[in-house]
C-alpha cells in the first residue's frame, strides 16, 4: 500500500493531492508484484480505482537513470491515454524505450504519456 | 673457527667507514637531493585527495595487484579522452552524457555531488538537484564511455564526507540553477570549504541523522530520548583501534608506488587543462565586449 | 567500505598483517577487547619481553608496531598520536619512553620493531599455545640458540680432521727427535737439556693454532 504522488494535472489527481489523501498502490501489473519504472499500477484514489504508470521512483537506480525523491505516477485510462494534459515534473528518458516496448506487446498506447511531458531528465 | 667468517666484520667495518667518508665529502649535494625527493614524495601523496579512486579498496580479500594495475592504465587512457577535473563531495557539477533513449542530443545534468563511491574503473559519483520542485539524483560511473564532459561549476568542499542528508533537508539547499556559470578560482588557492549548515525537514527521515555525528546540519529539534539513544549507541573506542584504522587506509609506501606509476600522465593532463582554462579566461572578456 | 580512507597517512607495517582481527569475546564487548590489548601493549613497552598466549601476542604485536611507527612518523608534537599513546599506554610514564627511547631506537629500522617467538607450553597443563613477544634491541640475552657454530658442518669436520693430522705429524716429529736424542745420549750426555725445550715449543705452537681456530 505505497503512497504515491500524482504528477499530472488531472482533476481527480490534483484534488487528491490537494486534500492530502494521496493515492495508494493496490496492485502492480507484472509478475513480481514489485513496481519498477514504467510499470502499470492499480491505485485507490478518492474511493475510486484508477490505473497509473510509474514515472519516477525512490528506489536506487542503475547508473544514469534518475532516482526521485518521491514515487510518481501519471494516471491513465484503459486505453493508455493519460487523464491529464500536462506532467509538471521531469520524467526519465528511459520511459521512451520502456513505454514503446510495452505499447507493442500490450496493445494499449502508452506513448501518449510522453507527449504531455514537460521535461525529461 | 672459520677464517672466512671472521673476516666478514672487517669488510663491513671498512664499507661503513668508506660510506661515512663519502657522506662527509658530498654531504651538501646528497642533502639537497634528499630534500627534493622528500618534496616529490609529499607532492605524490597529495594526489590521494584529488584522485581517490586510483587507490584500491584496502580490504585484503579484494586486492589483486595485476587487476589494479590494468585498471589504472585504463583509467589514465580514459582520462586522456575525456577531461575529468578535480572535484569533491559538495562541488557543483555539470555532467554531459549521451543518452541511448534520446539519441538526438546529449543530456546535461547540473547538481551538487553528494557522494563518491568505489575505486578503480567502478568509481562513481551521485549528483543531486531539484528540478521543478522534484528532487532528482543521478549516479554516474566516472569512467563511463558515454560521458562527454564533466564541468565543475563551483569547486568547494563541505563539512562532511557524504551529503546524503540533503535528501531530508529543505529543498532550497539542493536547488541549483541549471544555467549556472562556472566560477573560476584563482590559481594556487586551496579548495575552499563551505561551512554552510543545512536545516533538515521534520521527521520522518530516511536515516537517523542524529546518530551520524554530522557537522553540516543545524541543531536538530528532537525529543531528548533520541539524543539519549544516540549517545548509547556511540562507539567512542573505535577511533583508538589502530589496526582498524590501518585496514581502512592504504599505507604511504604503497600510495607512492601507485601514484608514481601514473603521475607523469596525470601531470601532463593537468598542464593541458590549465592551458585550456587560460584560453577560456582570455576568451571571456572579448565575448562581453 | 569501498574506497580507501585518505584523511590520515600511515606508514606500512613491517610485519604481516592478519586479514581480519580477532574478536577476544568478553562481557565488555569490543571495548573490552581493546582494553585487554592495551594492557598487553603497555606490558610489552614496559618490560620489553613478555610471555603470553599466542593469539593475544599476535594481535598485540600489530598494535604495538602501529603505535611505534606512528610515534616515529609524527613525533610527540602531533596531537592525535599523543592521544593514541595516552590511550594505549596505561602507565603514563611509558609515554616518555615511547617517544624518547623507542622512537629514536627504531628510527632507522628496516625490519619489524618486535619479535614473536613461539614458546613451549607447560605439560601437563592447559593446551593454550604460548608465545614470547619482545621488542628488538632489548637488553636481555637472546632467546634463540647461537647457530653460528656447528661442528657437523662439512668445513668444520674437515678442519677438525686437518687439526688431528697436523698434531699427529707434529707428535711423530717429536718422537723422532726424542729417538734421535736418546741414541745420541749414549755418545754425548751434555745434549740432554735440548729435549724438554724443543718439546715445550711444539706444544705451545699446537695450542696457539687450536685457540685461533676456535675463534
Amino acid at each position: 500500500m505505497t503512497k504515491l504522488r500524482v504528477v499530472d494535472n488531472s482533476d481527480i489527481g490534483r484534488q487528491a493531492m490537494a486534500e492530502g489523501k494521496p493515492p495508494k498502490c493496490i496492485h502492480v501489473y507484472n509478475r513480481t508484484g514489485i513496481g519498477y519504472i514504467g510499470d502499470k499500477v492499480l491505485v485507490a484514489i478518492k474511493g475510486e480505482k484508477k490505473r497509473g504508470i510509474l514515472v519516477g521512483l525512490k528506489q536506487n537506480q542503475k547508473p544514469k537513470i534518475p532516482k526521485f525523491d518521491s514515487n510518481n505516477i501519471v494516471l491513465i485510462d484503459e486505453g493508455g491515454t493519460p487523464l491529464g494534459t500536462r506532467i509538471h515534473v521531469p520524467i526519465p528518458t528511459i520511459l521512451r524505450t520502456i513505454l514503446k516496448e510495452k505499447t507493442q506487446s500490450k496493445g494499449a498506447d502508452y506513448t501518449k504519456l510522453l507527449s504531455i511531458a514537460s521535461r525529461f531528465v | 673457527m672459520l677464517s672466512i667468517f671472521s673476516k666478514r666484520p672487517c669488510i663491513k667495518c671498512f664499507s661503513e667507514t668508506s660510506k661515512i667518508l663519502l657522506r662527509c665529502s658530498s654531504q651538501t649535494a646528497t642533502s639537497t637531493i634528499e630534500r627534493n625527493k622528500d618534496q616529490l614524495k609529499r607532492q605524490i601523496v597529495e594526489y590521494r585527495h584529488v584522485y581517490p579512486e586510483f587507490l584500491p579498496d584496502p580490504k585484503i580479500e579484494y586486492r589483486n595487484l595485476i587487476r589494479e594495475k590494468l585498471e589504472r592504465a585504463d583509467m589514465v587512457a580514459r582520462r586522456t579522452q575525456v577531461d575529468i577535473p578535480e572535484f569533491y563531495v559538495g562541488s557543483i557539477l555539470a555532467v554531459t552524457s549521451s543518452d541511448r533513449h534520446n539519441p538526438e542530443k546529449p543530456h546535461r545534468f547540473v547538481g551538487i555531488c553528494i557522494k563518491r563511491e568505489y575505486c578503480g574503473l567502478r568509481a562513481s559519483f551521485i549528483v543531486r538537484n531539484m528540478i521543478d520542485h522534484q528532487g532528482i539524483e543521478i549516479m554516474y560511473n566516472m569512467y563511463d564511455p558515454t560521458i562527454h564532459k564533466v564541468e565543475v561549476l563551483r569547486l568547494e568542499k563541505r563539512l562532511d564526507d557524504e551529503l546524503l542528508y540533503l535528501r531530508d533537508a529543505l529543498p532550497e539547499y539542493s536547488t541549483f540553477d541549471s544555467n549556472m556559470d562556472a566560477e573560476i578560482l584563482p590559481e594556487g588557492t586551496p579548495v575552499p570549504i563551505n561551512p554552510i549548515k543545512v536545516k533538515l525537514k521534520p521527521r520522518p527521515w530516511l536515516e537517523r541523522w542524529e546518530r551520524k555525528n554530522l557537522k553540516g546540519i543545524e541543531e536538530l529539534d528532537l525529543p531528548e530520548r533520541f539524543f539519549k539513544r544516540a549517545k548509547e549507541l556511540e562507539k567512542p573506542w573505535e577511533k583508538y583501534d589502530l589496526m582498524k584504522e590501518y585496514m581502512r587506509t592504504i599505507p604511504e609506501e604503497e600510495q607512492i608506488e601507485i601514484f608514481s606509476e601514473v603521475q607523469a600522465e596525470l601531470h601532463k593532463l593537468e598542464v593541458q587543462r590549465k592551458k585550456m582554462k587560460r584560453k577560456r579566461v582570455i576568451v571571456k572578456p572579448s565575448k562581453l565586449a | 567500505m569501498n574506497q580507501a580512507e585518505v584523511s590520515k597517512l600511515v606508514s606500512q607495517l613491517k610485519t604481516t598483517v592478519n586479514p581480519r582481527l580477532r574478536k577476544f569475546r568478553n562481557p565488555e564487548g569490543p571495548e573490552g577487547r581493546l582494553d585487554k590489548l592495551r594492557k598487553t601493549v603497555t606490558a610489552l613497552i614496559k618490560h620489553e619481553r613478555i610471555e603470553l598466549n599466542y593469539p593475544r601476542a599476535d594481535e598485540a604485536r600489530m598494535y604495538a608496531e602501529r603505535l611505534i611507527s606512528d610515534a616515529i612518523r609524527y613525533g610527540d608534537t602531533h596531537k592525535t598520536t599523543m592521544e593514541m599513546a595516552d590511550y594505549w599506554l596505561v602507565e603514563k610514564q611509558l609515554i616518555h619512553k615511547l617517544f624518547k627511547v623507542l622512537a629514536p631506537r627504531f628510527q632507522n629500522y628496516d625490519i619489524s620493531y618486535t619479535r614473536l617467538i613461539r614458546a613451549p607450553r607447560p605439560y601437563p597443563g592447559p593446551e593454550d599455545l604460548k608465545a614470547v613477544l619482545e621488542l628488538r634491541g632489548n637488553p636481555y640475552p637472546s632467546l634463540r640458540p647461537n647457530g653460528s657454530y656447528n661442528r657437523n658442518l662439512i668445513h668444520n669436520v674437515l678442519l677438525e680432521e686437518a687439526k688431528k693430522a697436523y698434531r699427529a705429524k707434529k707428535y711423530a716429529e717429536i718422537a723422532a727427535k726424542i729417538d734421535a736424542v736418546e741414541t745420541a745420549v749414549g755418545l754425548n750426555t751434555n745434549s740432554q737439556t735440548d729435549v724438554p725445550e724443543n718439546d715445550e715449543v711444539v706444544a705451545k705452537e699446537v695450542e696457539d693454532k687450536s685457540t685461533k681456530e676456535e675463534k
